[in-house]
């Protein structure tokens, strides 16, 4: 498929023309479906009846369009449902245009995608004579691997990010210690062991820099943090701001059975307001798939 | 300076907690880790999960809270890891054990580990404590 998952909604297809209809197109058409009404091939027959040239065949305007869908979507379309409108004639010899936009993403799956189509045939008087609405399934698109290179790109191993600068709140280290089952969430100016969890560009999402591998048309069979270490110079402490230098280190795959990890390592250094690194940590998240052809337990780096 | 008197073999916990959606949600407010997989379940199915998954680091905070409750006042952990070997669901037990490794004056190494319902470590966890 040409379109990118993220940029259905709206997509406007590449207008295609002028186009003109030849009477052996008309000849033709009228041999493949037994449909030999004259004035859609015969000029005199045409003029008999009023038209000054011969009439496109409404159905050969469908099934152009219909075909034009494939081409847009770069495969094989399954069509539900199709409905069309012939508001104005168009003649043989005569310039059209064909343009086309999906107006809904009626569902989206790791293997199909629904949409819906509107494309309409324009004159070269710019006036629509053809109006369509197509219910389409194409198969989503298909890739077998991660994109490593992709990946490695966008995390810029070994590539400092930052500082991000976060004060550590009271109000957050009580809540936060009250769901960890601190039994005296008050009684301490440090902040709960796990914290720098908390000041971590990347779990608050200050830092998104492959959230495209969400997007990818494979299918995810779970995933998450995978470790995280942190050394500590002294506790932290509430009511500090913590500066936060994020480099990534590392990216590898590891099949474990049928699925495939994937793994980002990133480290923090953090520092307090006169710029002494208090703490340093070293995370790793994981995403799972089942690749198609999935096998082995060996580490790919 | 604090100290205690542990010993090297010594049983840290047990502890159980059961995390609540509630507690979920607060957790996501107060580390600001909002991943949808921890408290919207039609997005944690559709990444390959039953239901929506505990945060590792909620699990890592409850070992952790866990030894520094054991350890006593002033005491804190000046290194601290947790590897995640399995998920757990919201609403379910998780079983929280620690023991402790090595044992000096005024410094003591743990393992932490929870478990799930059918016994399975999901986090493996060490650290080293030491007292303020």
């Amino acid at each position: 498929m040409i379109l990118d998952i993220k940029d259905k909604n709206g997509f406007v297809f590449e207008e295609i023309g002028p186009v003109r209809c030849s009477i052996e197109d008309m000849v033709r058409w009228a041999g493949s479906c037994d449909d030999f009404t004259n004035f859609h091939y015969e000029a005199s027959a045409a003029q008999a009846r009023g038209f000054r040239a011969p009439v496109i065949n409404g159905p050969w305007k469908a099934m152009v369009i219909r075909n034009l869908l494939n081409v847009w979507l770069g495969s094989e379309g399954k069509t539900l449902k199709f409905s069309i409108k012939y508001l104005d004639t168009d003649f043989v010899g005569e310039e059209m245009y064909m343009n086309g936009r999906v107006i809904e993403v009626i569902s989206d799956s790791d293997d199909f995608v629904q949409l819906k189509c509107e494309i309409k045939i324009t004159n070269g008087e710019q006036k629509v004579t053809t109006e369509a609405l197509c219910e389409v399934q194409v198969q989503a698109e298909q890739i077998s691997e991660i994109p490593m290179a992709r990946l490695l790109e966008v995390l810029e191993i070994g590539t400092p990010k930052g500082p991000f600068v976060y004060e550590i709140a009271k109000t957050d280290v009580e809540r936060y210690s009250r769901v960890i089952g601190k039994k005296n969430p008050t009684d301490s100016e440090f902040v709960p062991t796990t914290f720098f969890g908390a000041l971590d560009p990347i779990e608050r999402r200050d830092l998104c820099v492959d959230d495209f591998l969400l997007e990818l048309p494979l299918k995810k069979v779970g995933g998450g943090n995978a470790f995280n270490k942190v050394v500590y110079k002294r506790p932290l402490k509430t009511g500090e701001k913590i500066s936060v230098t994020t480099t990534y280190v590392d990216a590898y795959i590891k099949k474990s059975g049928n699925r495939t990890l994937l793994f980002r390592v990133r480290e923090n250094i953090m520092a307090d307001e006169s710029g002494i690194q208090v703490a340093h940590s070293r995370n790793g998240h994981v995403l799972a798939f089942a690749l198609p052809n999935a096998s082995g337990s060996e580490a790919v780096k | 300076m604090g100290e205690i008197n542990a010993v090297k073999g010594e049983r840290i916990g047990p502890l159980t907690m059961v995390a609540t959606k509630t507690d979920l949600v607060k957790f996501a407010g107060s580390s600001q880790d909002f991943n949808l997989i921890h408290y919207d379940a039609d997005y944690a199915i559709s990444r390959g999960f039953p239901t929506v998954i505990v945060h590792g680091f909620l699990k890592a905070g409850y070992l952790a809270q866990m030894a520094l409750e054991w350890a006593g006042p002033g005491a804190w952990f000046s290194e601290f890891g947790a590897t995640y070997r399995g998920v757990d669901l919201v609403g379910q037990p998780i079983l929280c054990w620690g023991v402790v490794t090595k044992a000096e004056k005024d410094r003591v190494e743990v393992e932490l580990w929870t478990e799930n319902v059918a016994q399975e470590k999901t986090t493996l966890s060490e650290g080293v404590i030491q007292w303020q």
